[in-house]
């Protein structure tokens, strides 16, 4: 007999799904890393790469949340993955406009991202304070990351699909894996979202949509970095 | 020592000495990466690499299917510029971007040399 329990779980502690996802998510961050050492290559500014940067580090701190149940890491995780979704949508909106509509990006709106996304910790900390539950607060962040990462996705589907026509080569694939793994936080976080309005969504089809993201976010990032490596081997 | 990317900027700058008329030439990947370019205040670099790659890309499957040739040499012109993309290897093309007072037969014939030597580098 099948324990239901399994699959319609709140929270998963440690399981394959956590184990994957962080191994995904901070293996991404390295091939960040590693590819912005050659950013002279395809240099579309440090925003982009800042951005490209944070968006999986908060993913893979959202990730490691994963090892503690307790309500407020579930909140931190939630905040965090909040902070991921902006990062994202604004890197590729960056590169978006630097690529397809030939805009230079001025200093004060390379830094909207961030002003967004510190409204979410200092909302976070009022309503602490304020003496909402720890419980309540998970879930209203929850559906905040859920909103977020919807939107985001919708934006991220648009940039890259507009970046992919102007794209050849290995790029095809850099901006398809992203626009693909943009679809996975969609559905991922709407099935979720739903999931708290009326109709619960089994946990184990989440965990596998939330791991499929995570596998295409690091497609699209070796494919970067596997090309400017090359380059840079070749040009050195 | 010398640098690959820098006997590439050489090459681009005594293209460059030796054709009047140039606003930027760039050495760029089939992906649209710079290998090197000379500096252009009228376009990004990236920007440049990306849709020069593309446009090269696009020309490429049409002459293929038409012809069943790959492409070498790519020329397109507006009012008052013109772009001549050549082949430079197998990962390599080269991208020159005119004005119009200069003569046609003279970009084509230095730009295909400059590939040439490229092709060596």
């Amino acid at each position: 007999m099948v324990n239901s329990s399994y699959f319609f779980a709140f929270e998963e502690t440690l399981g394959p799904h956590v184990i994957l996802s962080n191994l995904f998510w901070w293996a991404s961050l390295i091939l960040v890393i590693t590819a912005y050492k050659n950013r002279r290559i395809w240099n579309v500014g440090e925003m982009p790469w800042a951005y490209l940067f944070m968006t999986f580090l908060f993913f893979g701190i959202r990730e490691l949340g994963h090892l503690d149940v307790s309500p407020m890491t579930g909140s931190i995780r939630y905040v965090s993955g909040i902070f991921s979704a902006i990062f994202m949508t604004s890197a590729l909106i960056f590169i978006y406009i630097k690529i397809y509509k030939r805009k230079t990006i001025s200093k004060n709106m390379s830094f909207i991202p961030l002003i967004l996304a510190l409204i979410f910790p200092i909302y976070f900390i009022y309503l602490y304070f304020s003496g909402t539950q720890t419980e309540n607060l998970k879930n209203i962040f929850f559906n905040i990351e859920s909103i977020v990462w919807i939107i985001g996705g919708s934006i991220t589907i648009y940039t890259t699909f507009m970046l992919g026509t102007k794209s050849t080569g290995e790029f095809v694939y850099v901006f398809m894996f992203f626009q693909i793994a943009a679809f996975f936080a969609i559905l991922w976080k709407f099935l979720g979202f739903i999931g708290t309005i009326s109709c619960p969504i089994p946990y184990s089809i989440r965990e596998f949509l939330e791991t499929m993201f995570g596998v295409f976010a690091i497609m699209s990032m070796y494919v970067l970095e596997k090309m400017l490596r090359n380059l840079s081997k070749r040009i050195s | 020592m010398t640098t690959k990317a820098e006997l590439y900027l050489k090459a681009l700058s005594d293209l460059e000495k030796s054709t009047g008329d140039v606003i930027s030439t760039a050495i760029i990947t089939h992906d649209g990466l710079i290998m090197a370019s000379t500096k252009s205040d009228i376009m990004h670099r990236e920007t440049f690499a990306a849709y020069g790659a593309a446009t090269f890309k696009r020309a490429d499957e049409t002459i293929e299917e038409l012809t069943g040739d790959n492409i070498d040499t790519l020329l397109y012109e507006s009012k008052t510029k013109r772009v001549v993309t050549v082949r430079a290897g197998e990962y390599a093309l080269l991208i020159v971007l005119t004005g119009k007072n200069v003569n046609i037969g003279m970009v084509l014939m230095n730009a295909q040399n400059t590939a040439l030597k490229i092709k060596e580098l």
